[in-house]
């Protein structure tokens, strides 16, 4: 009964996927900009020269009506399987400023660029210069900077994954003997360089990523679930892939198989609110809160965004399908207890029981 | 440049496309100066000639196609894509939000918000944002 149960289901997200990947694929895969690269193909290759803007007009048109007919099936599957809503833009939100995307993109990704010398701020230069490639200086302690007097470090502090780097930017400041008296005076590139310093110095606790604190969090809350609902979908290795590489996030020094790359790849992380609407978040720094996180197989992460921008249920922690059987609710308790329990852990390492 | 390199060699990513000859990237940048786009810099063509292109999980430095196989071509891309300035920016690869550039006007790499095209950052090392785009830890 169960088993049938199973083939029933597959037979759905079989169907489910063919209407959405395989009927309409041709026209899916061309955006407006690439049904735009065809239409000028068929043209250069000849046809009707009679009234050739006549016929443009109409070839825009058909493409207009082909796309319109993608994203009225595709609100009709949404509705359907109660996935979420197409999105509606909301009208004059302050834009966000070039420091703030780039902070939010950091702390979703991660620090892995340098700056420039030439983009520090003067000051900052100067003592970075002066000092002996940061050996411990004695003028100055870490205790003796309080960021919270440089405007721009109140914007990165919203942000988790910028919350514990502010000791880490404190030793690196004392150790280049940066006047405290100066600090107003810091840029965005200033502070991100004292990162990428201790980010070197330190690989093993490099600034962390919101991504690979979700892919943790997941991996440990619904590992053994996701593992099930793929095994399903026969995706088992897949699954297994995924979840191998992100037991090896945390080993830089041990190499990741192949494999997991590989099955990396065929997964992504998808912003409930996406990061492009963040402007329209009552507080744009919780744009990459692990509670607006959704793991989504690659395939469905693109129909998420294109042609309609869907605002995807919430409480769906993983979307592997439009089928429901193929998606993991999210359970706020459980990823509560296991982030406690991490920072318990390092409370105890950090007082050395 | 050559910390990068060894970088990748060591996590063993693999390059998107078939590895080309100068004579196929200078063929690529004939096709971008007809078409009145940047050409591409030197460090550009030294990465090309070692890895044509590169995709990890998180994002892909594009490549050149010489043989129609179905991966990012840095020519096509950029004679598609809708961007605002095509005579300055020329675009290299791309992660979910942003695309990583080179900006003739300042002789910078750049990486660029893929909503707008705004420069986000700047720098003058390829191999640099190369990192960011890929999330290779240095």
């Amino acid at each position: 009964m169960a088993s049938r149960k199973k083939q029933s289901l597959v037979r759905e997200e079989n169907n489910v996927s063919s209407i959405i990947f395989g009927g309409y694929k041709n026209t899916l895969k061309s955006t407006y900009k690439e049904a735009k690269k065809e239409q000028k193909k068929s043209k250069s290759r000849g046809g009707d020269s009679k009234n050739p803007e006549e016929k443009e007009r109409r070839q825009q048109k058909a493409i207009r009506k082909d796309i319109e007919n993608i994203r009225n099936e595709l609100k009709f599957w949404i509705a359907y399987y109660g996935i979420g809503t197409p999105h509606i833009g909301l009208k004059n939100q302050p834009k966000m400023s070039k420091d703030q995307v780039l902070i939010m993109d950091i702390d979703f990704d991660g620090l892995y660029f340098t700056p420039d010398k030439t983009d520090l701020s003067n000051v900052y230069l100067k003592a970075k210069e002066s000092s002996l490639n940061y050996e411990q200086n004695l003028h100055h302690k870490p205790q003796d900077y309080n960021l919270n007097n440089i405007p721009i470090w109140l914007e990165m502090k919203k942000f988790n994954s910028f919350r514990p780097m502010y000791y880490p930017i404190c030793q690196c400041l004392a150790q280049i003997n940066f006047p405290p008296e100066e600090l107003s005076n810091l840029k965005l590139v200033d502070l991100l360089d004292c990162i990428s310093h201790h980010n070197k110095k330190n690989p093993k606790h490099r600034m962390p990523s919101q991504r690979n604190v979700f892919l943790k969090t997941f991996a440990a809350c619904y590992g053994q679930e996701f593992l099930e609902k793929m095994t399903l979908l026969g995706r088992k290795e897949e699954a297994q892939g995924l979840l191998t590489y992100i037991y090896y996030l945390d080993k830089p020094n041990q190499k990741m198989p192949k494999e997991a790359k590989e099955a990396a790849k065929l997964f992504n992380i998808h912003h409930v609110k996406n990061r492009k609407n963040a402007e329209e978040m009552e507080d744009y720094s919780q744009v990459n809160n692990l509670s607006n996180l959704t793991l989504c197989q690659e395939q469905y992460h693109k129909i998420l965004h294109n042609p309609v921008e869907i605002d995807l249920n919430p409480n769906i922690v993983f979307f592997g399908s439009f089928v429901q059987d193929f998606q993991i609710i999210r359970n706020p308790e459980k990823e509560r207890l296991y982030l406690q329990g991490k920072i318990a852990d390092y409370r105890l390492k950090k007082e050395g029981r | 440049m050559d910390s990068l390199f060894r970088d990748i060699s060591e996590l063993d990513f693999g390059s998107t496309g078939p590895s080309i000859s100068i004579n196929d990237i200078y063929e690529a940048n004939e096709i971008l100066l007809s078409q009145n786009r940047p050409k591409l810099p030197q460090d550009v063509i030294l990465f090309l000639t070692t890895y044509n292109g590169l995709r990890t999980e998180n994002g892909v430095i594009w490549g050149i196609d010489v043989k129609n196989h179905t991966f990012y071509d840095i020519v096509a891309e950029n004679l598609v894509l809708s961007n605002p300035y095509p005579d300055t920016l020329l675009i290299l690869g791309e992660d979910d939000t942003k695309y990583i550039a080179y900006n003739k006007a300042s002789q910078k790499y750049a990486l660029i918000d893929n909503r707008n095209y705004e420069e986000l950052f700047a720098s003058k090392s390829f191999a640099n944002l190369i990192r960011q785009i890929l999330k290779i830890a240095s």
